[in-house]
């Protein structure tokens, strides 16, 4: 008989068990999510970790709340979430990449619960201080956190972000892009965070708050389309964009990143 | 005929810098408004008619009543079809 096992997971202060797992499902979750894989758990999942695949779907996530339970599926995953208990479960084919994608939607989900996101973007952390470089798949996240020197990597991809009593906090994720690399498992103050463009003339551009708003909301990650969770986004980013500096940043990679920063 | 036009009650809309970004609640679209888009939208405070909307525009931009009509027209049609805002 196969031995199951449970593993507490926590990111930005959020942290659950999984339970139900298998031996080879454990072995990927401490080989990938290693760093983060302690706390206190607030919430339960049941994994169940097998061959899933339903041509029927598409591979795009959908997500869809039925009572007071949300339900988020695609082709090779489908999941419940009951907020009100804290519990839920899954079937998730046996892919360290399908398990990955659903952590990433359940996160980013339970995040948006808690005045905060995660944010498709470099995160690095200096000094105690946090620094997001937002932006979308091809503007160069990963180019940029290859050259982030003396700092600590948050992520390369998706950084998580919460809004606090005195300003935001951001946190290290273990969601890595093409760097291959996890974040480290901290949290500090977000000081500013940068539009990444890769297109010349390299520098920092000002940029307004509504502009800067309107790219937050095209980098936060979110399923949840209902009308309530869209207004409380768009409170997110405008409040942010609002709260802290904002520059548009096209980099060039032959100077010290720190230092351009600081010219 | 002139269209009594509303604000699609779900929209989520903020000011900032002075402009106006609304997302559209049936597709979870952001949109960032001009100055033109922008009056009009707050003129929707309360519902409205093309005629006044036009009226309020040209006294705020001191524009031909003409012009005005078919930036009202294009304005509504646009809004519409982002569903930020419906005839009554």
């Amino acid at each position: 008989m196969q031995k199951i096992y449970s593993i507490d997971m926590e990111i930005a202060g959020i942290c659950v068990r999984f339970s139900g797992i298998t031996e080879e499902c454990r072995n990927i979750m401490e080989k990938r999510y290693g760093a983060f894989l302690s706390g206190e758990p607030d919430y339960e999942f049941t994994l169940n970790w097998t061959e899933k695949d339903n041509p029927a779907l598409s591979w795009d996530v959908t997500m869809e709340t039925r009572e007071d339970c949300w339900l988020f599926y695609r082709r090779d995953f489908c999941a419940e979430w009951c907020p009100s208990t804290g519990k839920g479960c899954a079937v998730v084919d046996a892919s360290e990449y399908t398990l990955d994608t659903m952590l990433r939607v359940w996160f980013s989900t339970i995040l948006l619960e808690n005045i905060g996101g995660l944010i498709h973007s470099a995160g690095f952390a200096r000094n105690d201080k946090g620094y997001l470089f937002i932006g979308k798949s091809g503007s160069g996240k990963s180019t940029l956190s290859g050259a982030r020197g003396d700092s600590d990597l948050l992520s390369d991809e998706l950084v998580a972000v919460k809004k606090v009593a005195d300003g935001y906090l951001v946190y290290g994720t273990p969601f890595m892009g093409e760097l291959g690399i996890g974040g480290k498992n901290i949290g500090v103050p977000l000081d500013r965070f940068f539009m990444v463009d890769h297109e010349p003339p390299s520098g920092r551009f000002p940029i307004n708050q509504a502009e800067a708003a309107s790219e937050l909301w095209g980098t936060m990650m979110c399923f949840d389309r209902r009308s309530h969770r869209l207004k409380s986004i768009m409170d997110f980013c405008t409040e942010m964009a609002t709260a802290l500096p904002c520059e548009r940043f096209s980099f060039d990679l032959t100077q010290n990143l720190w230092d351009w920063m600081e010219q | 005929m002139s269209r009594t036009i509303k604000r699609h009650p779900d929209a989520a809309w903020r000011k900032l810098d002075g402009q106006i970004v609304v997302v559209a609640p049936e597709n979870g679209t952001l949109h960032l408004f001009n100055s033109t888009a922008g009056f009009l939208w707050e003129q929707l405070e309360n519902e409205r008619n093309e005629h006044e909307l036009s009226q309020a525009l040209c006294s705020e931009f001191e524009t031909a009543a003409e012009t005005a009509r078919i930036d009202v027209a294009e304005f509504i049609s646009e809004m519409i079809e982002k569903k930020v805002i419906e005839s009554v």
